[in-house]
């Protein structure tokens, strides 16, 4: 086109699980020729693949990259995902779903929920979960997509649940097709440039130089270019999540109904996942190793689990907590490289795509890396986090249980006083402290306040002006709306096999 | 009845200092909300400062305000002189023959977000473009055209913001009259004093003429910059914005000839800025300049422009820290003074209405909640401050009086960073509870003359795809045009209509 287009960057990306992937694929497509982009990895290196239930940001980021949603689905035997189903957090015996979407609307500029506490202690409202379109469809085992007008069937959002570990490959393939040079060997030397301090050249096992302007590690836990080369510390969050293992086991569907939601299951010493996929049930136990031993974990979930194991029990070892910079000199962490927050809300992939979001709004254009540029990422990356991570805590801490040492733990621990102070409002006045960028909004807090019995001690004095009478009846006929949308859906299962495109071979 | 949540004792009695247009509205708001309540209004001394109260124009935000007080807009029109405004006209801010506009709302729609303000980028990079596509809004102004969108989310005319400029006394005798209808009290007498509580907080105001003394659960002080009752608050600190702003003076002219334009202009002088605001009842001109260049050369600045006698007004810019101690809380120029470009003081007076509404004690006020009001109060204030700032900082003005002044301003962290982020990715960051839309800041950014490198991404978009987008932008446009009936026959309707 013209004669001064400046060369394209060079970037590196270390490690092929599925941050790696998805870090290579997302800037050689929104990047296009102004990159050229060369993925490092090892078969010889095993993949975490964490992950299986996602977020509703992850179909933006798919659809953006120009994946069709069904062959996307197909290839990792994906299931549709309405919210997450807490049990026995709050106290041994609750159940409550998290939904992506709101409870009910605001009355008179006051929202819904205070106007549901005030009925409900009058034994005029069912549980929250009836005033919502996603928690009730969940419950039904009953999907479709949210309209996209704003009628009540826009009240809800979905995402995937689905096998990670064949995530990562999709995307490899996708990302071949789209110019990404793929390398296979194992990194041994990282050089950095003795002036500026950048690294310059990843040297291979069989000899190989991999040189570049910008690299992004990818390498897992073990953080290579970031933490061991460049030196990022690492701030550890372990006394807030003390969770640092995991055990998986794969099991067989044991009956026909695929539940359009993913169960959290908490246990003496942490929680346990449950996610339908198509031909098979995830499982897994997350624990803390302080309090309980890998072979306890292992029976304790070989024992839950419902359907037929389909693989011998594999332990993952993490650690809470994130690099206190993610973007040094001209290196990005993105994944587990960068940080790990333990997948009780289905984050991980969600914080692989924010950072790769973040990489692309501020990359460097012609390869100069600017202080200012690496500084607006890291604020954004300890943002995204730090939200995330007082949101996880809530989880822990908002609960009776006083059963198992680990429970008695995080119920009487300091809490960061980020959170300390957004608890507090809550308890005196029913508000949720707010803010509109990062993730989980007023719905989210309010489903695990109430889902928790963290009930505020006061709420909206407005909620005695109405007539008790008509806000019962407005609370039923929001009740009765949300059934018969309900009743109109198609069954998860029915939805999910009514386009053979969506659908994996059986195995 | 089950032991739990208790909803709070709804407050009883509210004062309200200040009956111009905000104290006014604030009363309509809390009579709506608290229809059991005794909402009472008090005027309060003359304060020329009080630009919440004297200059009638606001932003969109205003107009949701509005609906939701059940303020109808065609009421607005037919008894309170409203007009529209689209745009607004920027003109010398970048060297002199400058003239741009940008309006409200996301831009063109047909170019999507990220693409927005990549023209020129896009077009140096030789992927065509002649000319910079208008937006909708900036295609109507320019051709006189325009109605009200009918709610059809299909009309051209659809995603169209816009603000509305209105004649300040009769906007305030329709909302008196609305306060009235709905129970709200007027007493007609200056507060004189005011008695305080063990702890600090207001307990009654007294009155003049003998006329006794109000007490009340919660007050509002709605007097302007005077701050009639937060002076009278331990703990009232003002955070100073002379650092970040560079007028203290202003000048308020009376309104000139009658004009009917959906655009108002904003220029910028050797000494100052001038505003003309196209009133139905006149143009408006306001001048603001730093004392140091002398009330005779703004006083020029207005004669040049038309204008005849003119009020002054000195300010300190800079807003309360905490705009809600005890049970007092400040609105408009009493929680924020700065010089009034674009409606940006009534703006700001009716987002922290609109949150007081959100977060409304009960007679006792939680520690906690006035803290959330002041944390997310000061994040408004905040961004407003960033956002009149931009007008002096993008690009720098050149060599005048004007200039020596705003060359001396500080940049806050957050200006800095946006104004660096724009001016290398053409990208604005978010910011929490900030009154404007990042692709306002954008598109003020980029009608002000501060260029944009257009992002990696937008580069990064092939040639057709653009070229498409352009095509649906300049479509968008002409298609709203070729919807709008001229703006003056359909006033002309509209104030045919019956009351």
């Amino acid at each position: 086109m013209s004669n001064n287009v400046p060369p394209p960057t060079r970037v590196v990306v270390l490690g092929g699980g599925t941050a790696g992937w998805m870090a290579a694929t997302g800037l050689a497509v929104m990047l296009g020729r102004q990159v050229d982009v060369t993925l490092i990895e090892s078969d010889d290196i095993g993949i975490v693949g964490v992950g299986e239930a996602t977020l509703p940001h992850l179909r933006s980021f798919v659809e953006s990259l120009g994946i069709d949603e069904a062959d996307f689905m197909r290839a990792t035997h994906a299931t549709y995902k309405l919210g997450i189903d807490f049990r026995d957090f709050g106290k041994i015996g609750d159940s409550y779903i998290h939904p992506f979407g709101s409870f009910g609307d605001e009355m008179a500029g006051v929202s819904f929920h205070h106007y549901w506490l005030a009925a409900q202690q009058r034994g005029q409202a069912g549980p929250i979960g009836d005033y919502s379109l996603g928690v009730t469809a969940a419950l039904a085992n009953r999907f479709r997509p949210p309209a996209s007008d704003h009628s009540l069937g826009s009240t809800y959002g979905y995402a995937y649940q689905f096998d990670a570990t064949l995530f990562g490959p999709y995307m490899r393939n996708f990302g071949l097709g789209k110019g990404v040079t793929r390398i296979e060997g194992r990194v041994v030397e990282v050089r950095k440039d003795s002036e500026s301090g950048d690294v310059t050249t990843l040297v291979l096992d069989d000899g190989r130089h991999v040189d570049g302007d910008l690299f992004v590690d990818c390498s897992g836990f073990r953080s290579l270019i970031l933490g061991e080369a460049v030196g990022a510390l690492w701030e550890d969050w372990a006394h807030w999540l003390p969770c640092d293992r995991a055990v998986a086991m794969p099991c067989a569907a044991a009956h026909d109904v695929i539940e359009p939601y993913t169960r959290a299951t908490a246990m003496p010493a942490g929680w346990r996942w449950r996610i339908p996929l198509q031909h098979r049930v995830g499982n897994g136990y997350v624990y803390a190793s302080d309090f309980i031993s890998d072979a306890a974990a292992a029976d304790a979930l070989a024992t839950a689990v419902e359907g037929a194991p389909m693989a011998d029990p594999r332990i993952l070892k993490f650690r809470a907590g994130r690099r206190k910079n993610s973007f040094v000199k001209n290196v990005i962490g993105v994944g587990l490289a960068s940080g790990f927050l333990e997948p009780l809300e289905s984050t991980s992939i969600y914080l692989a795509q924010m950072a790769i979001t973040y990489l692309i709004e501020l990359f460097p254009q012609g390869g100069k890396v600017e202080d200012a540029d690496r500084a607006e990422f890291n604020r954004l990356v300890d943002m995204e986090y730090d939200r995330i991570r007082d949101f996880l805590i809530l989880h822990y801490h908002a609960t009776t249980r006083d059963d198992s040492p680990f429970w008695d733990h995080v119920r009487t621990m300091q809490i960061p006083d980020s959170l300390a102070s957004k608890m507090d409002l809550w308890k005196r006045t029913g508000r949720v402290a707010k803010y509109s960028e990062g993730l989980f909004y007023d719905a989210s807090w309010i489903a695990v306040y109430l889902g928790q019995n963290i009930l505020p001690d006061a709420i909206d004095p407005r909620v005695a002006i109405p007539d008790p009478q008509r806000v019962a009846r407005a609370l039923s006929s929001l009740k009765d709306a949300i059934g018969g949308e309900v009743a109109a859906m198609p069954d998860h299962r029915a939805f999910l096999y009514a386009r053979s495109e969506r659908l994996a071979a059986q195995p | 009845m089950t032991p739990g949540p208790k909803a709070r004792e709804l407050l009883r009695t509210v004062l309200i200092v200040g009956d111009g247009q905000l104290g006014v509205l604030t009363a309509i708001a809390l009579r709506r909300a608290l229809p059991t309540t005794t909402i009472t209004v008090v005027p309060s001394p003359h304060d020329a400062a009080a630009f919440a109260d004297r200059i009638g124009t606001a932003m969109p935000f205003t107009n949701r305000l509005h609906d939701r007080l059940g303020i109808a807009e065609l009421d607005l029109v037919q008894q309170a002189g409203a007009s529209h405004r689209l745009v607004t006209r920027y003109r010398g801010w970048a060297g002199e023959g400058h003239d741009d506009v940008s309006g409200y709302g996301t831009g063109n729609p047909a170019l999507g977000n990220a693409f927005t303000g990549h023209f020129d980028g896009v077009k140096n990079s030789g992927q065509g473009a002649d000319a910079r596509v208008p937006t909708p809004a900036a295609a109507l102004a320019a051709t006189g055209r325009f109605c009200t969108p009918d709610g059809d989310p299909n009309s051209p005319l659809a995603s169209i913001d816009y603000a509305l400029r209105w004649n300040v006394g009769a906007y305030r005798d329709m909302l008196i009259a609305k306060a009235i209808a709905l129970g709200v009290v007027y007493v007609p007498q200056m507060p004189v004093d005011a008695a305080h509580d063990d702890h600090g907080n207001i307990s009654a105001v007294m009155l003049s003429d003998d006329a006794g003394a109000i007490t009340a659960d919660l007050f509002i002080d709605c007097s302007g910059p005077m701050r009639w009752l937060m002076s009278r608050m331990d703990g009232a600190l003002l955070d100073s914005w002379a650092n970040h702003l560079p007028c203290d003076r202003v000048l308020v002219a009376e309104p000139g000839e009658q004009v009917l334009a959906l655009e108002d202009r904003l220029s910028v002088t050797p000494f100052g800025w001038l505003a003309e605001i196209g009133g139905r009842d006149g143009v408006h001109r306001i001048c603001a300049f730093p004392a140091s260049v002398g009330s005779a050369n703004a006083e020029q600045m207005l004669i040049a422009a038309g204008a005849t006698a003119a009020v002054g007004a000195a300010i300190h810019p800079g807003a309360l820290a905490r705009p809600f101690i005890g049970n007092v809380v400040a609105l408009g120029d009493a929680a924020a003074s700065f010089e009034p470009i674009g409606g940006a003081n009534l703006d700001l007076a009716h987002r922290h209405l609109a949150l007081l509404l959100e977060l409304l004690p009960g007679r006792s006020v939680e520690a906690g909640e006035r803290d959330e009001y002041n944390r997310r109060a000061g994040l408004m204030a905040h961004a407003m401050r960033d956002w009149l700032a931009c007008h002096f900082a993008a690009p720098e003005i050149a060599d005048t009086p004007f200039a020596a002044r705003t060359q001396q301003l500080l940049r806050s962290p957050t200006l800095a960073l946006l104004l660096d982020q724009h001016r290398r990715h053409g990208r604005m960051p978010f910011f929490e509870e900030a009154p404007m839309l990042p692709q306002e800041w954008s598109a003020l950014l980029r009608a002000l003359g501060a260029a944009a490198v257009p992002s990696a991404h937008a580069m990064a978009r092939p040639a057709e795809q653009n070229h498409e987008a352009l095509q649906r932008a300049d479509r968008a446009a002409r298609t709203a045009v070729d919807a709008a009936p001229p703006y003056g026959e359909w006033l002309a309707s509209v104030l045919a209509r019956p009351r």
